[in-house]
């Protein structure tokens, strides 16, 4: 009954069996095999990298409890600020920096400020504290007033001092709202920590409120913390930049700037040269 | 004259169209009409079957010239409709008042334009249903709706997609040539569209290396989805074989390699209906075998498995389906003892197993003769003996290692296959029904095969080959048990060629789109910079000459700027000047 044709099945049976078993548990497993997990962390990994491509972050977030054991852990997607954007950085004290857009502070003091301020107060004044008022001014400037800096002043600005014009705000001509000094050596004094608000003032000069800085004008988010030179240095003729520099010397001035120029520089130009042999007087004597 | 219109109404009934018909009511009803439908709807359509004859005809003219036929009914589509109307029926009552609207519409969507393609007499109309099928069972992969289906699903209809295109184009390109009638290309393979629909229909067949899309979905579907799934697409596949391919000789040994390749990657699966849809790999492999051979007896060992496959694989999905609905688990690390705790899924699934098997009784043994006969026939010793292999291959994999460690084995863990749902009685009807069939076909075998489209005079009951296979069960058994440790799964996953659109793909379009995205902002950040550069040094011209490191050239200047300025400008009106007639000349 049982014949060698049926044996041979049982052979082949056999044989394919034990093979596919090897083939399947040893080799391929060896090959194929991966965790559950693999392509859940493989489209995780996807989704992170275009997310990131997107400007947002995943990170994996893990809760815990006061005794360290994780209460809840779960994927949080935030997003990622560009790297181009500038971080406003705050203004250091002894530079009156440009007022940044995001944090805003009043009008810093100058460097020669701190000293007659740390005479008079024994704690240092944060740079948001109000700027010393010239005796000369007799009312402080109003909302709509620009800030000028006088040229009368007795000692010059340092060269950190704005010569752009600040058209101020309420909450920017606050610092200058404060009592008078009383003397020339107390020129520079520390306002009261809580004065009180004059009329037609902001009460709170120590935080600019969002919706105010909103209303500021460009001028001040545009502003450069450049040295200027000094207002007596610079002759009247000679034409300046927007930040108060005196503007570099060139074909597109008028012939009268560049002999301001050249006046202001010491150079000797002949009266009937012209513009181009001005600039390369002004140049070769530079 | 009423006989006769009567008579012409009748010849005109498509089960197919009665099929999507009712799947689109199904989804206009509210819950208490709908529920009754999903049964309804596969039985008007096997009524409508059985109306069919030889005169049935059903066309439109789509043009004066193009005229698409919907019933071409002859032996073979006879032997595919039967079959797909009865699973569509079984899958009716195993579904029933457990899926939900879409799904229950999608459904029957899907089975009915799968018997389109099966009834389709010319190209056009086997395309139309080819498509319509192929989103439906996109949506009955989705309608799990939880990520691992909508992605499954978004993989899968970019894959049948694929292979929609493919197909069409070379249809389009077989009809320029030579007609609108589906007929045998085996003699064309030096033409393009033979290629063409060839990867168009392997696609659907799960022919590696295009087979990957079908472990991938059908796991991810609901359980009711699963069933439909793996009783439709492929097998249609399998008929467009047999009706345009069969008789290509390199067709048998690529049959006989992917039923071991997927029985071998059945082998290593964890998930049970992942493991399931390797099977229907591995058997699609043996139809393809048959395919290959050709001829009277290899159409019918193909047509007989795919029958008796439909069946038995369908109560095998039934199964895990009722497993997955009562315990919420699909994998075979978390299940165990399941036999006790379901014992009609258990004696369903353990007498399917055996008949895909092929233990003589059963559908499987009666089917799996004709191929053994059809390819040993065909004189490729190699191929019967992969063949043989598969087959081993098959018993290890779901007769022994599903039934040992999800039913019969003992349970590892206790606490994790826990019955939390009861299963309906629907799914239990379903899949004793479907397991009745499989007997009766096993046990009548010549009546199974007069419906074959040859009705291949074959008998498969007597003693040596029963022996056979007897033989091949104890030779394959023995090294299971033996190393019942090492054959116990793991918690992992095994990579296929999914792998490679999974993640090589997707990197490499990432690496594409990342290196898209640095040239097209390189563009933008120079073309920005040019522009600043122009806008610059237009308004102020002697900044043309003030980088230049020439002294001579940086010394450069005009006494009147505004001249300057004026050239510049009348160059640039010149150019452009030049620029317009030219174009202009060359228009003309």
């Amino acid at each position: 009954m049982i014949t060698n044709e049926v044996l041979r099945y049982l052979g082949i049976a056999f044989a394919s069996s034990v093979l596919l078993i090897v083939l399947s548990k040893v080799i391929m497993q060896f090959l194929f095999r991966r965790p559950a997990d693999y392509y859940l962390k493989e489209e995780y990994r996807q989704e992170e990298i275009i997310l990131n491509s997107a400007g947002f972050s995943i990170t994996d977030e893990v809760e815990t409890n006061p005794e360290g054991e994780v209460t809840e852990e779960h994927i949080h997607v935030q997003p990622q600020l560009p790297e181009t954007e500038e971080k406003p950085e705050p203004a250091p004290a002894e530079e009156p920096a440009a007022i940044p857009e995001e944090k805003p502070e009043p009008e810093p003091a100058p460097t020669a400020e701190p000293e007659a301020i740390t005479e008079t107060k024994p704690e240092p004044a944060p740079a948001a504290e109000p700027v010393a008022i010239p005796e000369e001014k007799p009312e402080p400037a109003s909302a709509a007033e620009p800030v000028a800096i006088p040229e009368e002043k007795p000692e010059p600005a340092p060269a950190a001092a704005p010569m752009y014009e600040i058209p101020v705000s309420a909450t920017v001509a606050e610092p200058l709202a404060e009592p008078k000094p009383k003397s020339v050596t107390e020129l520079l004094v520390l306002p009261d920590p809580n004065p009180a608000p004059e009329p037609g003032t902001q009460p709170s000069p120590a935080a600019i409120p969002e919706e105010k800085l909103e209303s500021a004008p460009e001028a001040i988010t545009e502003a450069k913390p450049e040295p200027a030179p000094e207002p007596k240095d610079i002759p009247a003729g000679v034409p300046l930049t927007k930040s108060g520099k005196p503007r570099k010397p060139s074909m597109s001035m008028k012939k009268e700037e560049l002999l301001a120029i050249a006046e202001w520089k010491g150079v000797a130009v002949p009266p009937d040269a012209t513009k181009a042999e001005m600039l390369r007087l002004i140049e070769s004597a530079e | 004259m009423t006989d006769i219109s009567k008579d012409m109404l009748m010849n005109m009934l498509h089960p197919g169209i009665i099929m999507i018909a009712f799947g689109v009511i199904t989804m206009l009803l509210p819950r208490p009409c709908r529920r009754p439908l999903s049964v309804v709807a596969p039985a008007c359509a096997f009524w409508a079957f059985l109306q069919m004859g030889p005169d049935s005809s059903l066309a439109y003219a789509l043009t004066p010239y193009i005229r698409m036929q919907f019933i071409h009914f002859d032996s073979i589509a006879y032997a595919f409709t039967l079959v797909f109307c009865a699973i569509a029926l079984l899958n009716g009552i195993y579904g029933e008042g457990i899926q939900h609207r879409h799904e229950c519409g999608m459904s029957m969507i899907y089975a009915g334009s799968v018997m389109g393609v099966i009834l389709a007499g010319d190209l056009l109309s086997l395309i139309m249903f080819w498509e319509i099928s192929a989103f439906a069972s996109m949506y009955v992969v989705y309608c799990k709706h939880d990520m691992a289906s909508e992605r499954a699903s978004f993989r899968y209809i970019l894959v049948h997609a694929f292979g929609g295109n493919m197909l069409l184009v070379g249809v389009i390109s077989y009809i320029f040539h030579y007609g609108n009638e589906i007929t045998n290309i085996a003699d064309h393979t030096g033409e393009p569209f033979f290629w063409l629909m060839a990867v168009g229909v392997a696609v659907n067949a799960a022919i590696p290396p295009l087979h990957s899309w079908l472990p991938d979905a059908y796991p991810e579907s609901t359980a009711t989805g699963t069933v439909y799934l793996s009783s439709f697409t492929t097998k249609a596949a399998i008929y467009l074989m047999i009706r345009m391919f069969a008789g290509i000789d390199i067709l048998i040994i690529a049959g006989a390699v992917i039923s071991v390749y997927a029985a071998c990657m059945a082998i290593m699966e964890n998930n049970i209906r992942r493991l399931l849809a390797y099977h229907i790999i591995s058997q699609l492999g043996m139809m393809i075998a048959a395919i290959g051979a050709g001829g009277e007896t290899g159409i019918d060992a193909a047509t007989a498995h795919a029958f008796t496959n439909i069946l038995f694989k369908g109560v095998l999905m039934m199964g895990a389906g009722a497993v997955m609905y009562a315990t919420g688990r699909s994998k075979i690390t978390e299940l165990g003892g399941m036999a006790k705790k379901m014992p009609v899924t258990a004696l369903c699934f353990l007498i399917s197993s055996l008949a895909i098997a092929g233990l003589p009784g059963l559908s499987g043994f009666v089917s799996k003769a004709l191929i053994t006969e059809a390819v040993a026939s065909s004189g490729h010793k190699t191929a019967a003996l992969l063949i043989t292999a598969g087959g081993v291959g098959t018993l290890l994999s779901i007769t022994l290692k599903i039934n040992w460690f999800v039913f019969f084995g003992p349970c590892v863990n206790e606490k994790d296959s826990q019955v939390s749902a009861k299963v309906p009685v629907t799914m239990s009807a379903a899949m004793i029904l479907g397991t009745a069939l499989t007997v009766l076909i096993g046990v009548f075998p010549d009546r199974f095969y007069a419906l074959m489209p040859y009705a291949t005079n074959a008998h498969p009951y007597h003693m040596e080959h029963v022996l056979e296979y007897i033989a091949i069960f104890i030779g394959g058994s023995v090294p299971f048990f033996i190393c019942i440790k090492k054959m116990k799964p793991h918690d992992e996953i095994t990579l296929d060629f999914d792998w490679f659109y999974r993640v090589v793909l997707n990197r490499l379009v990432l690496w594409i789109s990342g290196l898209c995205e640095k040239i097209f902002s390189w563009c933008d950040r120079h073309a920005f910079k040019t522009a600043e550069y122009l806008r610059t040094h237009l308004g102020d011209p002697y900044l043309w000459t003030a980088g230049s490191s020439s002294v001579k050239i940086r010394k450069f200047s005009f006494e009147n700027e505004s001249r300057l300025i004026g050239d510049v400008m009348t160059v640039i009106v010149l150019v452009f000047t030049v620029l317009l007639a030219l174009v202009t000349y060359l228009a003309a």
